[in-house]
């Protein structure tokens, strides 16, 4: 079905097509949502406020983008604004665990194979220390990263979304990566 | 290739996104340089969480749970709604007692006016009448006492 059909159908309640756009976006939207929010189940509430806003605004969409980039753009202001809401009680609980994680290798003794648990830590841990990093990260770079490594949106949609260059994505992608990766490595070495 | 050099490309090598000729380059480096093996194994640690995420999916009872919601978002609309006509009805009901009794207020206090005004008029008349009598009833004892 096409853009405007869908639109048609949309602006007028229908259940079925809202149901059909659901399971068509439902795991992108997701995936963009938890790219920013970093937690699953916050990055599902988010995902529901997309699909509420996405049904409620419809009429106003005007059809100067893909309804692919319309709803993107839904996806980025509400994983965005709920990132803005609770910036002071996610920044305490990431510190708080990240500083209170207890670590496999110094808590373990004389273990070579860190148990299940330890390995669980250590993977709450490295997302607490990803979560931190692409917050840091220049607004527009985490923008840009976050639809391409989490939702693998190809380049020319990241622009619509953005409405920037094809180019300027290249490159905040690019720069993204390598900051990304100064601050991973320099994190993991402090902790050391 | 110097460590300097590979360590800008490890998070490329890491998403396996650099071509295979200059992958093999940087796994050869990997091999003696202890510390770019180290970055390259916390890169490809974070690689492999971000890849494990994107295996998640929202859960089974999504779309249930997002009707549910929008339901519910639309009752709460009108239950917000309800209250806050209620709410200026009941503001708009005592603006206007307030004002009735501003009004009544001003209509009895000019009527009181009205009725002090006539009874000093009343009053004055009656003082002239009672000096007019004073003075009719002076000249008559003058006149009967002193036999003017």
């Amino acid at each position: 079905m096409h853009d405007e059909a869908i639109i048609k159908r949309l602006a007028t309640k229908d259940e079925k097509t809202f149901q059909e756009l659901v399971q068509s976006f439902r795991k992108h939207v997701y995936h963009t949502c938890l790219g920013f929010v970093q937690d699953e189940d916050d990055a599902e509430d988010v995902t529901q406020e997309v699909f509420i806003e996405v049904f409620r605004s419809v009429e106003k969409f005007r059809g100067d983008s893909k309804l692919s980039t319309w709803i993107y753009r839904i996806a980025l202001n509400k994983s965005l604004n709920y990132l803005r809401k609770h910036k002071k009680t996610r920044s305490f609980i990431s510190i708080d665990q990240l500083f209170h994680l207890p670590h496999s290798n110094n808590e373990t003794f004389e273990s070579n194979e860190p148990s299940t648990e330890d390995k669980e830590l250590e993977k709450k841990e490295l997302s607490k220390v990803l979560e931190k990093a692409i917050h840091s990260l220049p607004s527009n770079q985490q923008i840009a990263f976050t639809l391409s490594k989490y939702d693998e949106l190809p380049y020319q949609e990241i622009a619509d979304v953005m409405k920037i260059s094809l180019s300027a994505v290249e490159s905040l992608i690019h720069r993204a990566k390598l900051n990304l990766q100064k601050k991973l490595i320099n994190y993991r070495k402090d902790k050391y | 290739m110097k460590c300097k050099s590979i360590s800008k490309k490890l998070i490329f090598l890491a998403e396996k996104s650099l071509p295979v000729a200059e992958e093999i380059i940087i796994f050869q480096h990997l091999k003696d340089c202890v510390t770019c093996k180290e970055q390259y194994d916390k890169l490809i640690a974070v690689e492999q969480l971000i890849q494990e995420k994107k295996l998640l999916d929202v859960s089974p009872y999504f779309y249930s749970k997002l009707k549910t919601q929008l339901e519910s978002a639309e009752t709460t609309e009108i239950s917000v709604l309800q209250p806050a006509l209620v709410r200026f009805a009941h503001g708009s009901f005592m603006v206007i007692v307030v004002a009735i009794a501003i009004l009544m207020g001003i209509f009895l206090g000019q009527n009181d006016y009205r009725y002090l005004n006539n009874n000093k008029q009343v009053l004055k008349q009656t003082d002239k009448m009672i000096q007019n009598d004073y003075s009719i009833a002076d000249e008559q004892f003058a006149t009967n006492y002193f036999n003017f």
